[in-house]
């Protein structure tokens, strides 16, 4: 390439180093700057993959079968697997539990309930599979604790077991010991091994045998409840003293008989349900009836409600299992349907058995078993085509549901649960056999997440979040509609404050200010941008609450303080002649607002206690709180700034040309005198207007304010968060609307006041209609802002998810619940995905706002730049 | 369409008449023409907003200030008997419940006589007062003028003429415990009485405290290093024969010579333990030979050894200077001290050290891949709609809360890439996490990943600044694109980057939402800071200025006594967040004027 430019010298080489340098910056900017763009979308995609599995559906496995050696020929009535998922015992009729290994399906231990040689006459286990009640024909009744027992063996047995058993075992049965042996990950032996410790045994009611028996373990221990041959029910419970001075144990059955009448044929329920409170009692009968009783605080026990419990065509149930903490029922019939029960109160008061849900059915074939998960609200059924299903009760949803395999009888079968809840077992007595499971996230759905849930014990569907309780029979209630209205009400509440306030500040700042005034403002203003949320959270939690909630009655006070003082400000400056007014149209003025704003504060102080005594009977408050006193008083307040937009229109656009026409031969002091009267005469209208309408809602239809936009009173609430909140989003939108309305071309300005417009004609007809989109885009902005506060949130409201409009009541946002939440929720459960949810929802709404603002800013600054 | 041009007045003659009279009588704008109320709503938002910020930083300012000031310690008798001793944290005027007054019988008449004259309100003032006994708990109590003991004869004493100020009420500050008053009576030396008044013991006082301090230093200095030292030895070892057993199995010889190892390093460290147990112990025996000998309110005597004492000084004795001295000295102890007394008293210096550091890694982050995104977006990246969508992207992450950015990292950071390193690099400390969990690194990564849209957009400004024709006149002496940039973009851009870098931290010091769920700590055991290879202490959770406000005052079971405190800490973190800012408004107004000159 070797050639002479024009200029005749040698065209130099660039040099090597040069070029390497290019290379490499070329290719290390645009990895870094590919890079860093993509951890951006990582976001996007990270938030989207945790949250998918929410939604994807579970899974049920095939059916692995085991056939049982020695097999007993009885169907189990109930199935428990030990938390390790190596033993499975199995109850038969007649109170006969075997322990097999799952593996092998050898007979561990063979147990025969029997007391004095009496074979039990009832049985029931709780569905966490750790207690057993058992009825004796001779009228006693007796508890005992089922559990797997887990023991680490010590080093030298431990080598004793790993020189005895076969090179490639790693789990041995022992049978000599009834349990089972198995070397762990890490490297220790483990015996475990079934336990069962029988209660002592007592007669509640004479002789008579026992035909139905349960019991549960309630905060108050142990609780029975047991029927009779001759039809005596009751609750009963084991009191145990220790005498200390005889040095025994004094046993005392202690029984609350409830009212019990046999049905017309007399048959003995077929099941009997004590709940873990011990405080209710559900029997069912095969023909449908379903009657529970209820134990009331003086220990009487009363019917509380009976029905039948079978959808039209169907005869019989086929069976009932109750779910965790036993105060839900499900209930199969012959038709093949499942339903669910609970007892709620009424609005009347009244406790009455209400159909929850109506599960996934068998379609026409009949459930023969179901069984319950001891640790969710899950329960299992197989019917009598042998389909197994697993159901989610709370959200009525199908989990997932697949065929039995070939060799079970499932007329004679169980289920159970393992504790993992990823596997579930069946067994007839012949054959074992395992399902693997997938449950997924079955507590979210989308229905669940935003639609209203029938929860447990509520009279009726609702939105609630409660994530995490106490117990282990806890029903988490995931609704999410509570925490997105509440990010909503902060968001209203604070725009409301925030908004105007902004917007207006910014037409003053662009159209009325110059000079070094207006660029100290306007950093003064840029300066509360800085500040951090938490200081603005934690001074609204220790000193704006607590003043408001002292001094409530001037805060409302000020409200319509502060407008009226400026208006009055105005037009007593109006009466100055005009060449003052003009002159002083700078700094001076702006001098005369601030005074009449801090005029403004002695005056709400002032008029807030005369307002308390005249219109809310001397105590906001207890105003508020109670529904004393009538509820005009509170409808004129609210109707205060409808009145004044009404007096507005009336005046510009009705009276507006008459009073032009009438002013126009007045000198300018005239008619600062005019207007100052039409000042009073409006606000007169205006308390008028606000007073007929407060009478028309509040004595013509009857509708009392409270409830609605007020109501009962907490310290800290959306008017405390709705004007800290205002130190967040003013900055922003004031920052953005001003730079929005000084981008507005000068000329056009200009050639408004040189056409003789005023320079608030100007303001209103030519600069902020050319900004509008520009205004608009900053208010969305700020939009975005409020939605996403969290520290303020956090410190300054309750916290409490309510759906409540109540300015004066707290609320609990999508962001607040996440901080508070997310540090405490395990890694991959449902309610850290379901947090990871509300993050994701957040970012949406941002995202589409500022995209939304993004646009309209881009059109204005097309069209800004046209002009 | 303005009402002044088409009045119903002018629109009512004929045109015919109109022609008639072409001069008329020039039309005045109407007074309701220029909007004057409605531009003074518009000045009053403006002012409202002034008088938030004025007011918040103002009230701030004045408490913030306050907590650390010397206040008077005053002593009062009340009308039942008992005499107080205590500082004035407060004054105030207040309207007493009826119920209030009538429940003190007879004596209700002169106060409520006194009331009268005084407009229905009464003083009262918030003393800062010891609980009985010598553990010293102090606790604060409103004390209305009516509680006061009256003059002999009066039946109602005024704060104005109660109290007394004895000049020598000490306030003694303790490492544990809250502040004790007492009256100065005596000191002890080495378990004997060595000056019988309060100004001999003083001096006593003074000349013995700087040998005490420097004890408990290096008594500290055992306590904290020492101890700690031999301590993670012996952790090292555990987790090497962990690791020889990950490694080699259970029954290898590497596993058995690290056992081994261990054997011998517990049998090593336990003898130095001994000694340096031995050598604390004594010290600590030394460190309370003196005490302080002080009179409290209700007659007992206290003794305060040495040792306990972190500063004492007599408020009513000490002129301006002296009191600003104590001021200042509390300060620096602010500053640079641990928090003593549940946050009540001592210092920040934790949570400074943990902003600090988390903005420095933050920056370290954010900076160059902002800067990097920056170029690849202006320089190199074809411009096209691709490139927009990116731009609108980045900018409206800027808008995304910062809550969102939490929990990612909480997701990404800790639990993935965090759990991920742990099964690499340290499988021999699981089940305890290292990187699995919050921490120093991942705050600072998650927060600059929020701050990045800062950078990005202030430097693609600052970029776009620079005028094409300079690079068009780099390129025309024949530069390389990258040497274009490196010396003709880069330095003209570079105040705009500052800029953005600064916005960024200032952004990122205030920010604590995120923090949350990311790693930081109410009370972190440890400074997030170590010579530990590779990890420097990164991993560690750490205390923030910022979160200390928040747990402190808000959670904190004892939130009202702590609150001065967090004044005082508020106003450090809005003061170092607003230098921040104007620094960067600074900057680029100076960087505006340079471009203009240009």
């Amino acid at each position: 390439m070797k050639q002479s430019s024009f200029t005749g010298r040698g065209r130099r080489q660039t040099r090597r180093s040069v070029r390497v340098a290019e290379q490499a910056a070329q290719v290390l900017i645009s990895i870094g700057g590919i890079g860093t763009i993509l951890a951006v979308v990582l976001i996007f995609v990270f938030l989207m993959w945790v949250i998918a599995p929410l939604f994807r559906p579970g899974e049920l496995g095939r059916a692995e079968s085991r056939t049982l050696a020695a097999a007993q020929p009885s169907r189990p009535i109930q199935l428990g697997i030990d938390p390790h998922a190596g033993q499975i015992w199995s109850l038969a009729e007649g109170g006969r539990l075997e322990v097999r290994g799952l593996a092998s399906g050898e007979l561990l231990q063979d147990l025969e309930l029997e007391l004095d040689g009496l074979a039990p006459s009832a049985l029931s286990v709780t569905p966490a599979r750790d207690l057993l009640a058992l009825g004796f024909p001779d009228g006693r009744v007796q508890t005992a604790s089922l559990r797997f027992a887990d023991q680490f063996l010590g080093a030298a047995e431990a080598e004793t077991w790993r020189r005895e058993r076969a090179e490639d075992q790693r789990r041995v049965p022992s049978a000599a010991q009834g349990g089972l042996v198995v070397e762990t990950e890490r490297g220790e032996v483990r015996r475990t091994r079934f336990a069962l410790k029988r209660d002592t045994a007592i007669r509640p009611h004479g002789d008579s045998a026992i035909v139905r028996v349960d019991a549960s373990r309630s905060p108050r221990g142990v609780v029975m409840a047991q029927l009779t041959a001759d039809g005596q029910l009751s609750i009963g419970q084991v009191d145990k003293r220790y005498d200390m001075i005889d040095d025994v144990e004094i046993v005392e059955p202690y029984v609350v008989p409830v009212p019990y009448e046999p049905r017309g044929d007399g048959a003995p329920p077929r099941w009997l349900v004590l709940d873990d409170l011990g405080r209710r009692l559900f029997l069912a009968w095969e023909d449908g009836w379903l009657r529970c009783y209820g134990v009331a605080d003086d220990e009487r026990a009363l019917l509380l409600d009976e029905l039948r419990a079978l959808p039209p065509g169907a005869e019989r149930l086929t069976a009932l299992t109750p779910l965790v903490g036993k105060r839900t029922l499900a209930l199969a019939d012959d038709r093949g349907g499942l339903t669910t029960w609970f007892v709620t109160r009424g609005a009347d008061g009244r406790e009455r058995l209400l159909e929850a849900q109506s599960l996934p059915g068998a379609g026409g074939a009949a459930y023969l078993a179901l069984s319950s998960s001891a640790r969710s609200r899950l329960i299992a059924g197989l019917d009598s085509t042998g389909m197994v299903r697993v159901i989610q009760t709370t959200a009525a949803d199908l989990i997932a549901s697949g065929p039995i395999a070939a060799g079970l009888e499932p007329a004679q079968a169980s289920l159970a649960f393992a504790d993992t809840q990823d596997r579930l077992f069946l067994a007839d007595g012949r054959q074992i056999q395992r399902f693997g499971l997938r449950l997924g996230h079955p507590e979210a759905t989308l229905s669940s997440l935003f639609l209203p849930v029938l929860y447990e014990d509520y009279p009726r569907p609702a939105h609630a979040w409660q994530s995490t309780g106490g117990s282990n029979d806890f029903e988490p209630k995931l609704g999410m509609t509570p925490l997105v209205f509440g990010t909503l009400k902060a968001t209203v509440y604070s725009l409301l404050f925030g908004a105007p306030i902004a917007l207006l500040a910014a037409i003053f700042t662009s159209e009325y200010l110059k000079g070094r005034l207006r660029s100290t403002v306007k950093s003064v203003l840029e300066l509360m941008a800085s500040l951090p949320s938490v200081v603005l959270g934690f001074l609204a939690a220790t000193l704006i609450a607590p003043f408001v909630r002292e001094h409530l009655p001037a805060v409302i006070a000020l409200f319509a303080a502060l407008p009226l003082s400026l208006l009055l400000g105005a037009h007593l400056w109006q009466l100055l002649p005009r060449e003052r007014v003009l002159r002083w149209s700078g700094w001076q003025r702006f001098l005369g607002v601030l005074s009449a704003l801090l005029l403004s504060l002695p005056l709400a102080a002032w008029s807030g206690p005369l307002l308390e005594a005249g219109l809310f009977g001397g105590d906001v408050r207890s105003w508020l709180r109670a529904g004393a006193g009538p509820g005009r008083a509170g409808w004129w307040l609210l109707f205060l700034p409808l009145g004044g937009l009404a007096t507005m229109y009336l005046f510009g656009s009705l009276l507006g040309p008459r009073l032009r026409h009438f002013m126009q031969g007045k000198t300018p002091r005239q008619q600062a005198w005019y207007e100052l009267l039409k000042l009073l005469v409006g606000l007169a209208v205006a308390g008028l207007i606000a007073l007929l309408l407060a009478l028309l809602v509040g004595d013509g239809l009857g509708i009392d304010p409270r409830g609605t936009l007020i109501g009962p009173y907490d310290e800290r609430n959306a008017l405390v968060v709705g004007f800290v909140m205002g130190f967040a989003i003013i900055p922003i939108i004031y920052t953005l609307a001003e730079d929005a309305l000084s981008s507005v071309p000068n000329h056009l300005r200009e050639a408004s006041l040189g056409a003789g417009a005023t320079p608030w004609q100007t303001a209103v007809r030519v600069i902020v209609p050319t900004a509008m989109s520009g205004l608009f885009s900053a208010l969305m902005i700020g939009l975005g802002r409020a939605v996403g506060e969290t520290m303020i949130v956090l410190m300054a409201t309750g916290g409490t998810a309510i759906i409540d409009w109540n300015v004066f009541n707290g609320f609990r946002t999508l962001s607040a619940n996440i901080a508070t939440e997310l540090p405490e929720a395990a890694a991959d459960s449902t309610h850290y995905r379901v947090l990871f949810l509300a993050g994701f929802v957040l970012f949406l709404i941002t995202f589409v706002l500022n995209s939304l603002a993004e646009v309209v800013r881009q059109r204005f600054r097309r069209r800004a730049f046209q002009l | 369409m303005s009402p002044a041009t088409s009045s119903p007045a002018a629109a009512a003659p004929p045109p015919s008449e109109q022609r008639a009279t072409p001069r008329r009588r020039p039309r005045r704008t109407l007074v309701a023409n220029y909007g004057e109320p409605a531009i003074w709503m518009t000045g009053g938002a403006l002012a409202i907003g002034l008088l938030m910020v004025v007011g918040l930083l103002g009230l701030v300012l004045v408490r913030g200030l306050g907590t650390l000031w010397p206040a008077p310690i005053v002593q009062v008798d009340l009308a039942d008997g008992t005499q107080l001793l205590g500082q004035i944290e407060a004054r105030e005027r207040y309207l007493p419940q009826a119920a209030e007054v009538e429940a003190l019988g007879l004596r209700g008449d002169s106060v409520r006589a006194a009331m009268a004259g005084a407009g229905g309100s009464l003083e009262r003032r918030l003393l800062r007062l010891n609980k009985p006994g010598a553990d010293g708990e102090n606790f604060n109590r409103w004390v209305p003028e009516y509680l006061l003991a009256p003059q002999p004869g009066a039946s109602f004493a005024s704060w104005a003429d109660s109290g007394t100020f004895p000049a020598w009420a000490l306030c003694v500050e303790r490492y544990a415990g809250g502040r004790l008053f007492g009256i100065l009576e005596g000191f002890v030396r080495d378990g004997q009485r060595s000056a019988a008044d309060a100004e001999g013991a003083w001096r006593e006082f003074l000349s013995a405290l700087p040998e005490v301090r420097a004890q408990r230093g290096r008594r500290l200095e055992l306590e904290e290093h020492a101890v700690g030292r031999i301590n993670d030895q012996l952790e090292e070892l555990r987790l090497s024969v962990r690791r020889a057993e990950l490694r080699h199995g259970a029954t290898s010889g590497a596993a058995r010579l690290a056992t081994q190892a261990l054997e011998q390093g517990k049998a090593a460290s336990d003898a130095e333990m001994l000694a340096i147990r031995a050598e604390i112990e004594a010290i600590g025996r030394a460190e309370n030979r003196s005490a302080l000998l002080l009179r409290a309110p209700d007659g007992t005597a206290l003794e305060i050894p040495l040792g306990e004492v972190v500063r004492a000084h007599a408020p009513n004795r000490l002129g301006w200077f002296g009191r600003l001295a104590v001021y200042a000295d509390r300060w620096v102890e602010f500053v640079s001290a641990e928090p003593r007394k549940g946050f009540q008293e001592g210092g920040v210096f934790p949570a400074i050290f943990g902003t600090v550091v988390m903005t420095l890694i933050m920056s370290l982050l954010v900076v160059p891949f902002g800067v990097l995104a920056a170029l690849y977006l202006r320089e190199y990246a074809k411009q096209g709609l691709l490139v927009s969508a990116v731009r609108i992207a980045v900018n409206n992450l800027a808008g995304v809360p910062s809550i969102v950015f939490g929990v990612f990292g909480l997701g990404f950071f800790c639990y993935l890439l965090g759990k991920g390193i742990d099964g690499w690099f340290y499988p021999e400390r699981l089940p305890n996490p290292t990187f699995g969990k919050g921490g120093l690194l991942w705050a600072s990564a998650t927060l600059a990943l929020l701050t990045l849209p800062v950078v990005i957009v202030a430097t693609e400004e600052a970029l776009a600044a620079v005028p094409s024709s300079m690079r068009e006149g780099s390129y025309a002496c024949g530069a390389s694109k990258w040497q274009t940039i490196r010396r003709i973009v880069l330095p003209r851009a570079l105040p705009g980057i500052m800029t953005g870098m600064v916005l960024a931290v200032a952004r990122g010091a205030g920010e604590v939402a995120p923090l949350m769920l990311v790693g930081v700590a109410a009370l972190a055991p440890e400074l997030p800071f170590s010579f530990d290879f590779p990890e420097f202490g990164t991993n560690r959770s750490f205390m923030h200025l910022g979160y200390q406000i928040y747990e402190m005052g808000f959670k904190s079971p004892d939130a009202e006594a702590s609150i001065p405190f967090v004044f005082t800490t508020t106003l450090l973190l809005i003061a170092i967040i607003v230098v921040l800012n104007v620094s960067a408004i600074r900057i680029r107004s100076r960087l505006r004027r340079r471009f203009r000159m240009a």
